[in-house]
């Protein structure tokens, strides 16, 4: 398949542009430079929507913003891209078109996709039945291998997770068309003996009974053998189907309960860590009250401190102490008065120096008795202090302790509310479980089907082949079935012969394909790496240095686009190659030439590698077609230059509208 | 020779019988001009011309 021109009309930005592709040897590169945001994917997913019917985007309305919004109610636009093309020395024109109609609710409704694709026969054109559209588009390009050449390298992350595993068969049939071996596989399958439509299938029912009617017998037992064997084939497709089902869902169900274990050990973990969130808790309460029992009872004479200290300063000066008289109350200074004489026999009557005297000392003794008070204030004082020194030490180390325990509070808290967030996701163990015993009893249940199936396979094969061998022998000796015996022989032995020399050239294919691939991978990537391919096309990373690292690893996105680049450059070149040998039986295996078209492919590289791969690429696709952003333009440029046919540039007129100039 | 269900098999005409089915497979497959029925039946006319062929 070469690509001629690609027309879009109405669809998303792009309201009436045509893109003609460079085909020619010399300069079959096609160049569509543009900003972000242009439309450089929408272009690469035109080619998938024409093809397919279907895009990646998100938004499945393909017609142009602009042109919905100026719709009036009732009328009706139509979003078309029409794709001309090459392929098998055919010109096809593909046209995909869908029709959008403007509601009366303002709303666009959009009506099915419609294909029809038109070809030049003999230089008359003629348009492919509906029904084969399908089937044509899948011999141009199958969808399956569409991605690798009209690559994508935005999403080269899940393009080389699907080329490296989980490829379908459909997908392995694919490249072995791709590779020339359709015709081996269609000539297969005309031969078929288990179709009653294939050529050994129609000659069994074409036997004449007549001249013995257990020919018929045995052509009926013959025929039941194959419905029943078709049946059990069928069916036996329908348990291996089931059987890797059910494991992979086995699978996905195991890991999730071996995740409800680890929900168990976060819930053990969750309770360790409540348990110790309330030991702190109450270990905090017990050192607050004690820190507030000892501030309680110290606190005041702290800060009373200085005031007590200026108090004993003044008592210092008032000279207070030693003017008392130890043991004497103010009661026997009034009873001498009363008396009117002293104990020395001096006369005390009022106004006197010894009664002046006597009434003076009674300031000194109790109850007033300031020197006596001032004496108990300064032992209180000295005892006070004392035990409020530490206060505001102890007082710190409390302080810090319940901040520490608030700190540790605070992480216990935090680590028990991720704990339960994760707890959230490790619900439903039991219905695991259950889904788990269910499916483990499918893959008992089908694998013992799988067996007992094989068993009358076996038999009835058997059973067929006895009577094909007793009705050979019938029909040999009948003239007109005896040439029907023959045709038949040789049709068995054309399909005997074709299978293995099929299964011969598609081993040696594989592993020309392997070679090819490699050469290309450590030409673009030069990491001490190499690439395997198995018989089902799945394509391994192996670690070239440690031979006993023989499983596939995890690759980088410039060895994952080196993957992908390696493998598609591979299947164009030995396609090119057998379409360019001189051996007859080469030319045999010959299949068509396939464009590569990429969506910016060279954003994952650096310059080295974008300098190997513009170099390769031209050289080894025939047709090539890069959408790249203004910045990896000039690298393009610089390297692809002279192989450049047709250029473009997106003019970007408004988020809705871009135009090709 | 070699025989299949006791039919001896002239192993040069059934390999230019394969020859010309891989072309005639290769050929259909480019032009897309016969169905699966269509080719069955030129298959088997194939042989038979072959076969009856000296």
């Amino acid at each position: 398949m070469l690509l001629k021109s690609l027309k879009m009309i109405n669809f998303r930005q792009f309201i009436n542009e045509e893109i003609d592709f460079a085909a020619d040897s010399e300069r079959n590169v096609t160049v569509i430079m543009g900003e972000n945001g242009a439309g450089k994917t929408t272009i690469s997913q035109a080619f998938s929507w024409c093809l397919y019917g279907d895009t990646d985007f998100d938004d499945k309305l393909m017609l142009n913003k602009i042109v919905a919004s100026q719709m009036i109610p009732n009328e009706e636009k139509t979003v078309k891209v029409q794709l001309d093309l090459i392929h098998s020395g055919i010109e096809y024109t593909i046209i995909t078109e869908q029709n959008y109609k403007k509601e009366f609710s303002n709303k666009l409704k959009p009506n099915n996709v419609i294909r029809n694709i038109a070809y030049k026969n003999n230089g008359q054109q003629d348009y492919i039945k509906p029904l084969e559209i399908d089937l044509t588009i899948k011999q141009i390009l199958p969808k399956e291998l569409s991605r690798y050449f009209f690559f994508d390298g935005e999403r080269i992350g899940n393009m080389s997770k699907e080329i490296k595993k989980g490829k379908s068969q459909t997908f392995a049939l694919a490249v072995r068309g791709l590779l020339g071996l359709s015709a081996f596989i269609s000539a297969l399958e005309h031969l078929k003996p288990t179709s009653k439509y294939g050529v050994i299938g129609s000659y069994n029912e074409s036997y004449d009974s007549r001249s013995n009617s257990t020919i018929a017998t045995y052509t009926k037992t013959i025929d039941e053998c194959q419905d029943e064997l078709d049946r059990i084939e069928v069916r036996l497709s329908e348990i291996d189907n089931e059987i890797v089902l059910a494991t992979d869902r086995c699978e996905e169900l195991t890991e999730k309960i071996k995740e409800l274990a680890d929900g168990e050990r976060l819930q053990k973990e969750k309770e360790a860590l409540q348990k110790k969130l309330l030991a702190t808790k109450a270990s905090k309460k017990n050192a607050l009250e004690s820190m507030l029992k000892q501030f309680s009872s110290h606190a005041p004479s702290y800060f009373s401190k200085s005031l007590v200290k200026k108090s004993l300063e003044i008592l210092s000066e008032a000279d207070l102490i030693g003017k008392d008289i130890p043991e004497m109350h103010a009661k026997t200074i009034d009873f001498l008065i009363k008396k009117g004489e002293c104990i020395c026999g001096n006369k005390i009557e009022a106004g006197n120096e010894a009664y002046q005297k006597l009434v003076d000392l009674i300031k000194y003794l109790p109850p007033q008795s300031i020197g006596v008070i001032a004496g108990g204030f300064v032992k209180e004082a000295e005892i006070r202090t004392k035990a409020s020194s530490d206060l505001f030490e102890a007082t710190s180390k409390s302080f810090a302790l319940l901040q520490e325990q608030d700190d540790t509070i605070l992480e216990f808290t935090k680590d028990i509310k991720l704990i339960e967030e994760k707890l959230l996701t490790f619900t439903g163990a039991g219905r695991y479980q259950q889904e788990l015993q269910l499916c483990e009893k499918t893959i008992r249940d089908r694998t013992s089907e799988n067996n007992t199936l094989r068993q009358k396979k076996g038999a009835i094969e058997f059973k067929k082949g006895q009577a094909e061998a007793e009705r050979g022998k019938l029909t040999l000796l009948d003239q007109t079935n005896r040439k029907i015996e023959v045709y038949k022989a040789y049709a068995q032995y054309m399909y005997d012969e074709l299978q293995s020399v099929y299964s011969e050239n598609e081993t040696k294919i594989r592993e020309k394909l392997e070679k090819t691939i490699n050469d290309i991978f450590k030409d673009i990537y030069n990491g001490g790496m190499s690439l395997s391919i198995d018989d089902k096309y799945n394509i391994q990373v192996i670690v070239d240095d440690f031979e006993d690292f023989n499983t596939d690893v995890e690759t980088s996105t410039a060895q994952s686009i080196s993957v992908i680049f390696a493998f598609i450059s591979g299947i164009i070149k030995l396609a090119r190659e057998s379409r360019e040998a001189d051996d007859a039986d080469a030319k045999l295996l010959a299949s068509e030439p396939y464009p590569l078209v990429m969506d910016a492919p060279l954003s994952a590289f650096d310059k080295r590698r974008i300098k190997t791969v513009c170099d390769a690429l031209p050289k080894v696709a025939e047709q090539v077609i890069i959408f790249i952003k203004d910045t990896d333009g000039e690298i393009a440029e610089e390297h692809m230059g002279a192989k450049v046919g047709k250029r473009y540039v997106f003019d970007k007129k408004n988020e809705f509208e871009t135009k090709l100039v | 020779m070699k025989e299949i269900n006791g039919v001896q098999i002239d192993e040069k005409k059934a390999q230019r019988l394969l020859q010309k089915l891989i072309m005639m497979e290769k050929k259909n497959l480019m032009s897309k001009q016969f169905g699966d029925p269509e080719m069955v039946k030129k298959i088997k006319k194939m042989i038979e011309e072959e076969v009856e062929c000296f």
